[in-house]
């Protein structure tokens, strides 16, 4: 495709195009051909889609689990100065996808007129904190840059490494300029987002930067956007001439030529893959497409893949942080998470909603993440009926009300409130609380469930007033995502006040006490830990907590993440781990898939 | 006459101002606003927003003034320079995302009106003609399936079959391999392939209803005196019902022209979600469930402009086609 346009004169030869030393990408199973249209899509338009195939980071994870930073569009990275200083040496001859040279100085220009900038950017994001401080981000020459933080900031090489914002994380000076008010002045920025329908030049300065939205912006991944997604349902995108990758036979990567996105409802969407419509689809299945897709498989020529999971559970979290005193000491009491644990009867919803093949377990990390430690995340798991009236006995609930339901240690009426909505990760959170609802039943314990809407869950979940929360619970890499296992925002859902007094910094929400203030130190500490093996201590140290706690009690797990992949695409991993955080397709490393054949 | 049409739109104004300032604030009634889905939407990618991002946020969208003089600004821009506001979730101007889907929608909708009424009106006037035939029998017994069984059902079932059965991709409007071709006479094919079926499931619920009415309107009118005087005068049995009762039965479907319209823009949307179409159908759902109050007020705006500009038509079409309401009115 491009041998074309460089004899047309429209491109420059390849040799001026790559980079002195690019990445070499040794392919999964061999080498490929050139050529084709990937098809995949969403279910939803307005996520970006081609984040996670189009990555393009100064460092990348390795393709392994759990994986590794490695060098990408930094030949090199060293960590100085105990972990305050991270020293980037970018590519010689690293380009944009408009043939414009990438340099520091476009990192400092993302730094000083974006990171820096109050309007565009009211708070820095979380990757550039260190000790509640940004840092810094200053060119030494052209190809080195270093960042620089008061304390040391153990997690950004992981940071730096997750795919979705890595995409769009460095701003092009070169285009974006001409929309920043710092150089072309305040009035004229607003003037031209006024023309074009934005209301502040912020916005218009966003869609401009967005990757997703804008097929002009200049790009660093394998692909970049050639249709916006629209009315027609439809986006796409063609390779990057620029790009940085090669195969060992220096080769320019990607293989593939052209990307071709659909979005469609869950329903049409997994009708299309069970026609072998569609030859990539990580993320947009939900697990109950698998029955239909396994059925129509080998007639129309894909496969499923069963990726490890991340979290993938449907778990109830027991709001620790309960604004009702008693409730709340009843809640932090072990003998009733206890006692509800072993309530459940998890071989019967295992063998009525996953044929027996699911998993068991309480969110604690997952097997293949780095601080999962074996073992965790079994305390309380048999069904006992027995044993769990025992404990709910011991926790102090041994008053009954005229319906034999269990009242509170002050004597009131007792009524768990699960709030939960439909997410379409693992199985439908309603099926499964209804279950959990008569297991409880069975030892006393009355409760409701309140499925609402994902925007009405969020308002009420943000109040932090209800004593269950149906929802999952992530499971690898989650030290740069630690909201579920360290409550840092309210979006900590088995203690939502406690978060929101750690991300306020004390103004509002709850002051966490005792152990939960002792997880959220050691969080704190985790952040600065600069060295490996201390890091990894601290984090295992976290769910051990966990381990021994069960705030989030597990109830069901689906087996795997189905992925669907055609038959002709070939440099498709067999088992990767399914993890946004990893970048799900970003896993497979989609420079480097090809078509069989084409 | 003009003086009539002339009172009528400047009753329009004060209607069309109170419909979108209720709806305005209907939308923002449940608990929360846009930044709540925002937030919602970052957390299920496992990001989190910090409060000071939020009331930046708030203040950028000018999310934290009064929702009177959100919509007294919202207003006056779409009356002053037809600006319609901007789309938090979209992140563009509502004006182009409209633009973007209303042809779409316009064509999809005019299109299944007519089959529709080409399939309907014949249906109806046959079964009135000859009541209680086989005919009439396999003409209600299949319409009433379409009114009986929800329509996103029908798509549903259908797309399977078609799946099962011949291979046929479903949804959208395009197979994959003509998504990004130029327009050629495959494409055409391929479009015309995947259109009907939104069209068939969505007229067939609605058919039901034209076949019932026309039918019933039709048997009133067949008896009546000047029916038996046109056929004592020997005109043929063909003449007799076309010109004279199926012109009289025909009055309620032009009067409710002015609802076909906003069905139109808002209608079955259910159906086009599952089948995968960008119409402002889905848009208007997604807008209302997201708080993105501009979006859902503009299109419901553009609805109530179009049901009350319908309104007028019809009744002016009603005088077009009935001599009797003609002279009335003019009387």
């Amino acid at each position: 495709m491009l041998a074309e346009q460089v004899k047309a004169g429209k491109l420059p030869p390849l040799e001026e195009r790559l980079p002195k030393n690019p990445l070499v990408v040794e392919p999964f199973s061999k080498e490929g051909v050139f050529g084709g249209t990937l098809r995949t899509g969403k279910l939803d338009q307005n996520n970006n889609a081609i984040q996670d195939l189009a990555t393009s980071g100064l460092v990348e994870w390795t393709k392994t689990d759990p994986p590794e930073p490695q060098p990408a569009m930094a030949e090199s990275f060293e960590m100085l100065d105990g972990g305050k200083t991270y020293e980037f040496v970018l590519r010689e001859g690293l380009k944009w996808s408009d043939g414009e040279p990438f340099t520091t100085k476009d990192l400092v220009y993302t730094y000083e007129k974006v990171l820096s900038n109050k309007d565009l950017t009211p708070d820095p994001p979380t990757w550039f904190v260190a000790g509640g401080k940004p840092g810094k981000i200053t060119a030494v020459d052209d190809r080195t840059v270093r960042f620089t933080f008061d304390v040391p900031h153990g997690l950004l090489l992981s940071y730096l490494c997750h795919p979705a914002p890595a995409g769009q994380m460095w701003h092009p000076e070169h285009y974006l300029k001409q929309f920043h008010p710092d150089y072309i002045g305040e009035a004229e920025a607003e003037k031209r987002a006024k023309q074009n329908g934005f209301d502040t030049w912020m916005s218009y300065y966003e869609d401009r930067n967005s990757q997703w939205l804008n097929p002009e912006r200049p790009g660093l991944g394998a692909w970049k956007l050639t249709e916006a997604p629209g009315a027609s349902g439809h986006a796409s995108a063609e390779r990057n001439p620029y790009f940085w990758k090669v195969d060992p036979s220096g080769r320019q990567l990607p293989y593939i030529d052209k990307i071709s996105f659909i979005f469609l409802e869950e329903d049409a969407f997994a009708l299309r893959m069970a026609n072998g419509d569609i030859d990539l689809s990580i993320s947009a299945i939900g697990f109950k497409s698998v029955p239909l897709l396994l059925r129509n498989a080998e007639q129309n020529n894909y496969r499923v893949l069963r990726w490890k999971l991340d979290g993938s559970y449907n778990a109830v979290h027991v709001n620790q942080s309960h604004p009702d005193p008693v409730l709340r000491e009843l809640y932090q009491n072990i003998d009733f998470r206890a006692g509800l644990s072993h309530a459940i009867d998890r071989e019967e919803i295992n063998q009525a909603l996953l044929v027996g093949e699911g998993l068991i377990g309480h969110p604690c990390g997952t097997p293949g993440d780095p601080y999962y430690e074996e073992g965790m995340g079994m305390r309380f798991t048999e069904f006992d009926t027995d044993k769990a009236n025992e404990l709910l006995d011991a926790a102090g609930l041994t008053q009954r009300d005229d319906d034999n339901f269990r009242m509170r240690p002050d004597g009131k009426p007792l009524v768990l409130r699960a709030l939960t909505f439909p997410s379409g990760n693992a199985l439908p959170e309603i099926d499964v609380l209804e279950y959990a609802k008569r297991h409880w039943a069975e030892v006393g314990i009355n409760m409701t469930i309140r499925n609402v809407s994902r925007e009405l869950f969020y308002e009420e979940q943000q109040q932090g007033k209800y004593d269950l929360c149906g929802y999952s619970a992530a499971g690898y890499l989650w030290d740069t995502d630690p909201l579920w296992y360290v409550p840092t925002s309210v979006l900590t859902y088995w203690a939502p006040l406690y978060g929101e007094y750690t991300a306020s910094g004390g103004d509002t929400g709850m002051k966490p006490e005792g152990v939960y203030a002792e997880i959220i130190e050691l969080y704190e500490q985790l952040k600065r830990a600069a060295d490996e093996d201390e890091r990894l201590e601290l984090g295992r140290e976290i769910l051990r907590k966990h381990d021994e706690n069960v705030w989030i009690i597990g109830l069901a797990r689906i087996p795997f993440s189905p992925v669907v992949a055609s038959n002709n695409l070939v440099n498709v991993r067999e088992d990767a781990v399914f993890s946004f955080r990893t970048g799900l397709p970003a896993a497979t490393e989609p420079a480097q898939l090809f078509f069989q054949g084409s | 006459m003009l003086a009539y049409v002339l009172r009528r739109v400047a009753i329009m104004i004060p209607t069309l101002f109170l419909i979108s300032l209720v709806s305005f604030i209907i939308i923002q009634l449940p608990p929360g606003d846009y930044l709540t889905t925002y937030v919602a939407r970052l957390a299920q990618g496992g990001e989190t927003v910090q409060p000071e991002t939020l009331a930046a946020l708030e203040q950028r969208y000018a999310l934290d003034q009064p929702v009177i003089v959100q919509y007294w600004k919202w207003i006056t821009n779409i009356v002053l320079h037809l600006d319609f506001g901007y789309s938090f979730e979209y992140g563009k101007s509502v004006s182009s995302l409209l633009a973007d889907r209303l042809p779409l929608t316009v064509t999809l909708g005019v299109v299944t009106m007519l089959f529709t009424w080409a399939t309907a009106l014949p249906f109806g006037v046959y079964s009135a003609v000859r009541k209680y035939s086989v005919g009439d029998y396999i003409i209600t017994g299949i319409v009433f399936i379409g009114l009986g069984i929800p329509n996103f059902l029908l798509a549903l079932s259908v797309a399977y079959i078609q799946l099962r059965f011949f291979g046929h991709s479903v949804g959208g409007l395009f197979s994959p391999e003509f998504q990004d071709a130029a327009w050629n006479l495959g494409k055409l094919l391929d479009l015309l392939g995947h259109v009907w079926l939104p069209i068939v499931i969505i007229a067939w619920g609605n058919i039901a209803g034209v076949v019932r009415i026309m039918r019933a309107n039709l048997l009133d009118e067949l008896h009546k005196p000047y029916v038996v005087t046109a056929r004592s005068r020997g005109l043929n049995e063909r003449d007799v019902i076309v010109k004279y009762p199926v012109r009289v039965a025909l009055n309620p479907f032009v009067s409710t022209i002015g609802w076909v319209l906003p069905s139109l823009i808002a209608g079955e949307i259910i159906v086009a979600k599952v089948l995968g179409l960008e119409t402002t159908g889905p848009m208007l759902l997604k807008a209302l469930q997201g708080q993105d109050m501009y979006l859902a007020g503009s299109v419901i705006f553009v609805l109530s402009v179009l049901t009350v500009v319908g309104t007028l038509l019809s009744d002016l079409l009603l005088g077009v086609v009935d001599p009797r309401i003609r002279e009335t009115a003019t009387a």
